[in-house]
Order: C-alpha cells, then structure tokens, then sequence
C-alpha cells in the first residue's frame, strides 16, 4: 500500500511481545523488512552497532528502563525513528522532543504516515 | 528665687530702719516656701518612688504605696478596686478596735461609692465634711467618723480600670494640692495596670501563636528593604535549617541566606517577589527549600508589605510560609500513579489490539476465533486482577498458574493436576507474559491434549537453578495419558508467543516437545529479586 516503504529495514524496540508481533506484522504489511525486534536497550544498541537499520520505532518504557539511550545512538548514525507509546510526548527529555510520537494503541494508517514522514536515505 | 533673696540679705544687713520688721516678714515669709519647698520635695520623691515601684514590678502588692500617700495627705483609710477584681484592697490607717473599724471603713466605702454613683464612675468624687454632713446619704457615714472622702477613677483611654480612695478622720477637707497628688498617684497606677493588662494579653496571644507556629510547621521572618535586613523567628531558622546569630539576615547580594536556601530552581522567583511587593500589598508564594543538610523542602505561604516609602516601593515585608512538603509529596504521587495508569492502559489496549489481530489471523481449523478471542481476553482479565490484589507488585507463581488453569480442569478431580514447586514472587510483567503463556498451553490441552480425555494429567513443576551465578527458574509443564500426540502440524500464535514470546520477554529460553504421550514445555528465565518499592 505504500510503496516508499517497500524494503526499508525496521528496527522494533520494544518489550511487550504481543504489541512487538502486532507491529511486526504491520510493518510485514507495509513491505517492510524487519531490522531486528528487541526488548531491552542494550539489546537494541548491539543491534544499532551490528545492523544495517533505515529507521526504528521506539517504545518508550522498557519494562522499567526507557529508550532514550537508544534513541540518542539513533540521533547520532543519523538514522531516523519514531517513538511508540502510551505516556504522552511530554515525558520525552528535552533533547528528544520534535521527534514524531504515535501513541498506543495505533492504526496501522498511523504507522504508515508517521514512517513515510521520516526522512530515510 | 529663694536664693536670691538670701544672698541679698546676707549681704546689706543695716541698710534702713524699716529692714528688722521686713526681714521678720520676709524670714517667716522665706521659712514658708522653704516648708513648701521641702514638702513638694518629699511628694515629688514619693511620686519618683511609686513611679519605679510600679514599672519594675506592677504584680507585687502596692500597700506600702497607699500607705505612703495616706499618710502624706493625712488620710486614714485607702480603697484599691479592681474592676477585674471584687473584692477591694483596704488598710487600715488609725483604728481603736481593728476588726470593728475595719468593718466599717469598707461599709463606708460601700456607702460612699453608693451614693456617689449617680456622679459615674469615669469622675473624681471629693467630699469635705460640710458636703457629708449636708446629705442625709453620707449619714452613717458621717456616723462612722469619717470626715472626708476622695476617689479617683483609674483610667486608661476612656475605660474603666478601677478606682482608689483615701478617706481621713480628721481633716475636714483634702485641699487642692492633695488632691493632685492622689490624681497623679492614679494616673501613674492606671498606666501600670493597663500596661500589665496588655502585657499579658500579649503573652497570651504569643503563647497562642507559638502554638499554632508549632503545631502548624509555621515559619516567618521580616524582610527590610531599606536595611537591607532579615530579621528571623526561631521557627523560621529552624524550617530554613539556618543557623544565624541574633537571628539577623542579609538581603541580597552573595551573603544572602534566603536566596541560598532556595531550590536552584527557584531562586529566580524572588526577584519576582520584589517586583510583586512593590505594587500588591499581600501576595502569595509557593518554593522548594534546598537546606544545608540536604533537605529538600515545600514552602507555601504570603509576602505582605507592612510598610512602604513615599515612592510607593515596599520597605517592609512580614513573610510566612507553611511546610507543605507532605502534601506536594502526596500530589507528584498521585500525577504518577495516573501517568503509570494511563501508560498501562495504553499499553494493555495495545495488547488486546494485538491479540484480536492475532486471533482473527486464523487459528486451527474448526474452532471459533469469538470464543478464542473471548478466552485469551478473559485470561488477560484474570493476570489483571491477580496483580491488582498486590497493589500490582508482584504475584505468586502457584496463583498465576492456578488462575490460568482454573477455567481447564475439573475441581472434583484431584489427580488432573499437579503443581509442585516453592512460593515464589513474580515480577508484574513475567506474570503477565507466564499468565498467557499458560492459558495458550492448556486451551491446547483442553482440546488436542491431556485435558480433552478423562484419564489424561498435567503435572507442573518448577525449581531455582543458577546460571554464571544468576538465579534461574526451570518450568516444566508436562502432560501425559491424553490421546497420542502427533508431530506438530502447525505453527500457530500459542506456539509464536511461547517459543518466541517468552524468551523476548523474560530474556530466557522455551521449548516445545511434541511427545507420544503429550506436550512436554520447558522454560527457563532469569529470577530477579523483586524491588520491594516498585510501583
């Protein structure tokens, strides 16, 4: 349905496994190619450092921990992402606001124009 | 004057005949003012004495006073009364028989005061005996022996103190300069008692606004702008953590402890305060304190201006503030608890939007994906409310796959289930995921499995290993005696969301065995301790 985001390769942080299938299988349904699913930070920036990712849709509560580590390492290999969550944008430090927040629980329209929004090389 | 005279005379004795005669004149004359000299000497050092009498110590009995005056205006009776007080203070002066005279000396008082009421009570009363004798009122007391009678009202800005009285004997009148006397006596008590009036009122209103400074954590100081001064309550020091001597402050400049007890955060309000007392003369004020010994504090209270210059600007500022550290406390809770409510919700709806997807993709031929829909929902329900019964800290393993299993299994048969292992507590999440991950495994069960025929058992074990040092929980879920169990056919969600769902969420491993006598599932996850304060 959405051409421009045909191959792109995604990478899915977050730790609830039934949310990280459901938008795995919204992604598969926007040709997208899956980068790689994680549920911890540190998993995640092994994955920044080891794979080639387009863009990353980013939970913001880890189970506890956030993802703004992992975000920070996205900012600087320039690659572009987009928070998923269920706690509004104002709980975002200030360095990380103006990046696009979609909240949970999300359409699969909503994915679509938040990604192709994003500028991917 | 006197003096003058007196070197004159000293120093031209024989100047004319005429001299002796006038020199007699003028001695007795001299000898006069000189009595009246010395006599107003002695009332001016016993008014000196009553005056320092009644500033060092105006609670102490004041009879020796009375006596003093009494007997400089040669009265015989005095009457000290109270309007705070029945029963008037009395001595007697000159008494034959002292119990009788004593008696009558306060019925004539009574007599007196009586009679003399119409005249009210804010005015002197001075009676000579051709006034007492005149009225037929003043009959027993005339009959009592007195012959005169002064009574002087003690006054203190209109209102009514008390009175005192002096009466004699036998002077037939007090002249002019007695009654002076007794006036200034009056006034000179009147301030005495009023001020031990206000004194005390001041103490206890003091006393009642110590109370209400301690029981209410009340801090307060003075700010003066024009001084550049501080001027602290105990109370104030003691909230602030500041520890100054005197009490005393500076405003502004690096030495300024108000500005350095601030937050950081909100020193840049005080400023902002300035501003305020300049135009508002009662403004309202709510910090964080940041004290010496690390203590961070809530302060809310009002600046009020209580003096200001010509230019209109504020010199003077009365601060109070409250301890509401308590209640900010309780208030960024509650914004918490709401935002970790609102972010579950989200998340659980998120979960739900996932299972519908997930069902509605297909399950196994010939089942309903309504009912499957509704059963994964109402297991979700059951973890839910689990976790809610411990304030959503942790949950116990044996009661997480008990309420997973609770819907599968018959309650009459014993020997359907068995479950062994040590009380454990568990994370919210890890029940969450365990929860779901139990309710697919037995809904399989119930319809391929152990569970779908009368003789088939499910036996649930669990125990703590270690891995490099980190406790590890080993699950095993086994099923035997149900019908022979094929290899798997297909890849459905149950199988998705225990071998891959599991080890993503609990960062361990899950297998799946496809055994001729049932599915065996061994899980193995790392056991962190449970926070004892996680929200």
């Amino acid at each position: 349905m959405n051409t421009a985001l045909a191959g792109k390769r995604i990478l899915i942080v977050e730790d609830e496994f039934m949310i990280a299938i459901l938008l795995e299988d919204m992604l598969t349904e926007l040709n997208c190619a899956i980068a790689g699913i994680s549920a911890d930070p540190a998993q995640a920036l092994g994955l920044i450092g080891s794979t080639e990712i387009d863009a990353a849709v980013l939970d913001v509560n880890l189970d506890g921990d956030d993802s703004f580590a992992v975000a920070a390492a996205l900012v600087e290999r320039r690659i572009p992402f987009i928070f998923a969550t269920g706690y509004g944008a104002s709980r975002l430090p200030q360095e990380l606001v103006g990046h696009p927040v979609i909240q949970k629980p999300y359409r699969l329209e909503e994915l679509s124009r938040a990604l192709s929004k994003l500028h991917m090389l | 004057m006197p003096e003058e005279s007196d070197g004159g005379l000293a120093s031209q004795p024989d100047r004319d005949s005429a001299l002796p005669d006038l020199e007699r004149a003028s001695r007795a004359e001299l000898q006069l003012t000189l009595e009246q000299l010395a006599r107003a000497n002695t009332r001016l050092a016993l008014l000196n004495r009553v005056s320092t009498r009644l500033l060092s110590d105006p609670t102490a009995s004041f009879s020796d006073l009375f006596e003093a005056i009494a007997r400089e205006i040669g009265a015989h009776y005095f009457f000290y009364q109270r309007t705070d007080s029945h029963r008037p203070e009395h001595l007697l002066l000159a008494a034959a028989s002292e119990q009788e005279s004593e008696q009558e000396a306060r019925r004539a008082n009574e007599i007196l005061l009586a009679a003399s009421h119409s005249a009210t009570a804010h005015q002197s009363i001075v009676l000579d005996s051709a006034q007492l004798a005149e009225n037929d009122a003043y009959k027993s007391v005339v009959q009592a022996g007195l012959l005169s009678f002064i009574r002087v009202p003690l006054l203190a800005q209109d209102r009514l103190l008390g009175a005192v009285s002096f009466a004699s004997v036998s002077r037939p009148s007090f002249p002019e300069a007695d009654q002076e006397l007794v006036r200034t006596f009056a006034d000179q008590l009147a301030a005495a008692v009023e001020r031990q009036r206000l004194e005390l009122q001041l103490r206890e209103s003091e006393q009642l606004y110590r109370g209400a400074v301690i029981t209410g954590r009340l801090a307060s100081w003075e700010t003066n702008m024009v001084t550049r001064e501080r001027i602290w309550t105990k109370e104030g020091l003691e909230m602030f953590g500041l520890d100054l001597p005197n009490g005393r402050g500076v405003v502004g400049g690096p030495n300024d402890e108000y500005w350095r007890t601030l937050h950081p955060e909100d020193r840049h309000m005080v400023a902002e305060f300035h501003r305020t007392a300049d135009k508002i003369d009662s403004y309202p004020a709510e910090y964080r304190i940041l004290r010496s010994d690390g203590r961070l504090m809530w302060m809310s209270g009002r600046g009020r201006v209580v003096e200001r210059g010509p230019d209109g600007k504020a010199r003077r500022v009365a601060n109070m503030v409250v301890d509401v550290t308590e209640r900010k406390k309780n208030e960024q809770r509650t914004r918490l608890l709401i935002d970790e409510l609102n972010h579950r919700v989200k998340n659980t709806l998120a979960t739900v939007q996932a299972i519908i997807a997930q069902t509605l993709k297909g399950g196994a031929v010939g089942t309903d994906p309504r009912d499957t829909l509704e059963a994964r929902l109402q297991s979700l329900s059951r973890s839910h409310n689990l976790l809610t019964r411990e304030n959503w800290e942790g949950a116990n393993l044996r009661e997480v796959v008990l309420e997973a299993l609770k819907p599968f299994i018959r309650p009459e048969d014993d020997r359907q289930l068995s479950v062994e292992g040590q009380g454990l507590r568990l994370r919210p999440k890890v029940a969450l995921s365990l929860g779901m991950a139990l309710h697919e495994l037995a809904t399989n069960a119930s319809k391929y499995g152990a569970l779908s025929s009368e003789a088939g058992r499910i036996a649930i074990r669990w125990a703590t290993t270690a891995v490099d040092g980190e406790p590890y929980l080993d699950f095993l879920w086994e099923e035997r005696g149900g019908p022979v169990v094929g290899p798997r056919s297909h890849r459905g969600f149950g199988s998705r969301l225990l071998e891959q769902g599991l080890p993503h969420e609990l960062g361990g491993t899950a297998r799946l065995e496809y055994l001729p006598e049932g599915i065996h599932c061994k899980i193995s996850f790392p056991l962190p301790q449970i926070e004892e304060s996680a929200t």
